[in-house]
């Protein structure tokens, strides 16, 4: 997913939804454990 | 629009349409208010008319993304445009969705998906209509699909190939 792209689109709930239904952590769930 | 129904009920028409398709087009709406559209596709048929006011389909293992379904836990609003490129006709559909888990739901699974496919089933959208529209057919371009083209040339291919057995004939 390009950049502004992913920026717009990866919110909170898709995290969530991705979390549910896959156990692989989104690269940017892993840039957002990084940050914080 | 004053005395506008509760809801828009299908009928034959858009029943047979949607049976008839490939694929269409979904649009969510992000957590931040963006619209997000994405395209579906499957054997004819898979998206399953329920009833006169539910359709449904099932989701597969894909790129892991999930947009669509993140952002339906937040908006359960869809928009669906359903196209028939050779015919030039098109159905838009506006109603409500909901995302199920699809390991909580194997009758379900195996009503909305081939028995080669079900294995790969993760998710199952519920979509309760509350209104369509069918659009004009200006500015839609006819076209086709491979099998649609490979029917169409048949009688053509039959016919050659009459011909060319004419020919080596002596």
């Amino acid at each position: 997913m390009a950049a502004k792209f992913q920026e717009l689109a990866q919110t909170d709930a898709v995290h969530r939804a991705q979390q549910h239904f896959t156990a692989r952590p989104s690269a940017w769930l892993a840039r957002r454990n990084a940050t914080y | 629009m004053a005395g506008a129904p509760e809801r828009d009920v299908l009928t034959d028409d858009e029943i047979s349409f949607i049976q008839a398709r490939d694929s269409f087009y979904m649009a969510t709406v992000t957590e931040k208010g963006w619209p997000y559209i994405q395209h579906r596709g499957g054997p004819t048929g898979f998206l399953h008319v329920l009833n006169s006011t539910s359709l449904a389909f099932a989701d597969y293992k894909g790129n892991r993304q999930l947009l669509s379904t993140g952002n339906l836990a937040q908006s359960d609003r869809v928009a669906l445009f359903l196209m028939d490129y050779p015919q030039r006709t098109r159905l838009k559909i506006l109603g409500h969705a909901r995302v199920a888990d699809a390991r909580e739901h194997p009758d379900l699974v195996a009503q909305l998906a081939g028995p080669d496919v079900q294995s790969s089933v993760e998710r199952l959208f519920f979509i309760d209509v509350v209104a369509f529209d069918w659009n004009c057919p200006q500015h839609i371009t006819p076209r086709y699909t491979a099998e649609e083209i490979k029917a169409l040339v048949a009688p053509f291919q039959k016919r050659i190939a009459e011909l060319e057995a004419q020919l080596k004939s002596p």
